[in-house]
């Protein structure tokens, strides 16, 4: 697995490396234009790292697409690796990659508006409740991922094609979002009971939608792993 | 050894027909040693297998032998080259006497036409 | 004898067709197969799924006696019809992938293929020619001690030159502890590597044997009898 980790970070390298030069750019220039542009300065560094983000989450994406759906995955698949030991690597890159663009843009933000938000958060939330704000966020990003991953694995074993699995990826995902969402619906209105947090902004979680979270993640991640090892055709 | 092998024949039968006949040409002399399989195989561009059971027959019929970790050695028995001569000999000859028979040459004319021909073919080197 | 590969009333079918219909064959051990038909007989088909990346609808495959999966991943070592590089590597990126991930991997035995097949080290893999991207994939399949070699049409798409140095790089890396399945159309060229064959079409074995033994009784070469059973 740690090989997996090493060489799929090496393939993405110039890729992670392209899009931090370009939000270091981005920003130094944005520095420039404190004075003229005003309020629009902070905003546009804000977009910058959105943006990276997305391009970012993007990539991890069609990382995933390229390996069943191109001959890297003939690399891959006759590496004698478990599904488990695939899925976790790539969620172990992703969440580095993800890790690496925030904090630079997060970085050059504070250099840019001279830390300023950083300290008026820093004056109202301790330091653990930002700890346990941005694993609440990792979390959400390796859910979202798993879920999607799962997604496009069903599509690429159950149709035929590119085109078609790809399509066929969107509207599982699609329609399991929904289920999703009314599973959890009626889940937390079942089990009212909450527990209130104190992060960043005050959270009340609702601990039977969490528990149902967390097992919707052990499942689809288990079984994306077994689809991946013995029912993913080339 | 050149690579001119019949893919209609088994190639391990051909593979012995060489080495006897370079046997029989004293090109290969008594306790000389052969190739290994690998050298061979790779030479010949066959399967090693192949080699493998055409030094095996060889062995059989008492042409070669093996010592274990050094490899394959040519016969000294005596006789070997006349008798391989000989076995040789009768294959050309039993062919050739079947082919002119076959063109309705009688045994006569068979012997006939063979010494017409003798002083005309010359031997290639 | 060991067999290394048993594959039993093997089929696979797709939506609208179907690429195997019981496929039965045996490898043993020290042996190499040369599995022979035309394009669409199923032969990628059966080479993929012992494999381990295509999964047979019914019946069985196993290799040193488990189903494809990650063990027999490790001792099978398969050359595919695709050029599977990852376009960010250099040779030597992809020598040390093998290395990483393949504990049968020899770095040495690399090394002397790459400079037995003229491949530098530090080309990078976009920069290859055709030609040149099947010598690497033979390199890094040869140089790893498997079990079982599986390759699909290795001398496709090359030049008569660089045929005989492939040819020469699968017949030195012969092992009686090891086997090898070679798909190919190109039976004249490769015949004579064969211990047996076996004729797959419309995704049946049709026929099966020992190479010598099958010149011997049809008194015809295996690329002969290849353009009979498939005229």
């Amino acid at each position: 697995m740690l090989n997996l980790i090493k060489y799929e970070v090496r393939g993405k390298f110039l890729t992670i490396l392209g899009i931090c030069l370009t939000v270091i750019m981005g920003n130094l220039f944005l520095m420039t234009k404190i004075g003229s542009w005003e309020i629009a300065v902070p905003v546009l560094s804000g977009f910058l790292g959105i943006g990276a983000l997305i391009v970012i989450s993007i990539s991890s994406l069609t990382l995933m697409s390229d390996y069943l759906y191109d001959d890297q995955g003939y690399l891959l698949f006759t590496l004698p690796q478990s599904g488990v030991s695939i899925m976790a690597s790539r969620l172990i890159v992703a969440v580095i990659q993800i890790s690496i663009v925030t904090i630079v843009s997060m970085l050059m933000f504070c250099l840019l508006d001279q830390g300023r938000l950083l300290n008026t958060i820093l004056s109202y939330v301790e330091v653990h409740e930002l700890l346990y704000s941005i694993l609440i966020h990792l979390w959400s990003i390796v859910s979202a991922l798993t879920f999607i991953y799962f997604c496009m694995v069903v599509g690429k074993i159950a149709l035929k094609g590119k085109k078609l699995g790809k399509i066929g990826s969107f509207i599982i995902f699609f329609l399991l979002s929904i289920v999703r969402a009314g599973l959890t619906f009626v889940i937390s209105n079942s089990f009212p009971q909450i527990v209130e947090v104190h992060s960043v902004t005050t959270m009340t979680i609702n601990i039977g939608s969490t528990i149902f979270d967390i097992i919707m993640f052990a499942i689809l991640f288990m079984g994306t792993s077994y689809l991946l090892e013995h029912k993913v055709d080339l | 050894m050149d690579l001119e092998f019949d893919d209609k024949m088994p190639i391990y039968l051909q593979i012995m027909d060489r080495i006897k006949m370079d046997i029989a040409t004293e090109k290969l002399k008594a306790n000389d040693k052969l190739p290994s399989v690998r050298e061979m195989a790779t030479k010949l561009k066959v399967n090693p297998n192949t080699l493998q059971r055409a030094y095996q027959e060889l062995e059989r019929f008492g042409i070669v032998y093996t010592q274990r970790g050094m490899g394959t050695f040519v016969g000294e028995r005596e006789n070997m080259i006349d008798d391989l001569k000989q076995e040789m000999a009768k294959e050309v000859m039993d062919s050739f006497i079947l082919r002119m028979k076959r063109l309705g040459f009688t045994e006569q004319e068979i012997i006939e036409s063979i010494s017409k021909n003798i002083i005309e073919v010359k031997q290639h080197v | 004898m060991y067999n290394i590969l048993k594959a039993e009333n093997l089929c696979k079918s797709y939506f609208n067709k179907k690429a195997l219909r019981g496929a039965n064959l045996t490898i043993q051990q020290g042996k190499i197969v040369g599995l022979l038909g035309p394009n669409g007989s199923g032969k990628t088909t059966f080479l993929k799924i012992a494999a381990g990346i295509l999964h047979p609808s019914s019946g069985k495959l196993l290799i040193d006696g488990q189903e494809p999966g990650v063990y027999t991943k490790s001792i099978v070592s398969y050359l595919p019809d695709t050029e599977y590089f990852l376009k960010w590597m250099k040779i030597k990126d992809a020598i040390q992938y093998f290395k990483d991930f393949y504990a049968d991997f020899d770095e040495k035995k690399a090394a002397e293929l790459l400079e037995f097949m003229k491949l530098d080290t530090n080309s990078s893999v976009k920069s290859l020619s055709k030609g040149m991207k099947e010598k690497l994939k033979l390199t890094l399949v040869l140089s790893r001690k498997a079990k079982l070699y599986i390759l699909d049409e290795p001398l496709g798409g090359v030049d008569p030159t660089a045929r005989e140095k492939i040819l020469d790089a699968i017949i030195n890396n012969f092992s009686e502890n090891s086997s090898m399945i070679i798909t190919t159309h190109l039976v004249n060229d490769i015949e004579r590597i064969f211990d047996d064959v076996a004729f797959i079409s419309d995704g049946e074995i049709v026929l099966q044997g020992n190479a010598e033994e099958l010149r011997l009784s049809k008194n015809q070469s295996i690329d002969e009898l290849y353009r009979e059973v498939f005229q």
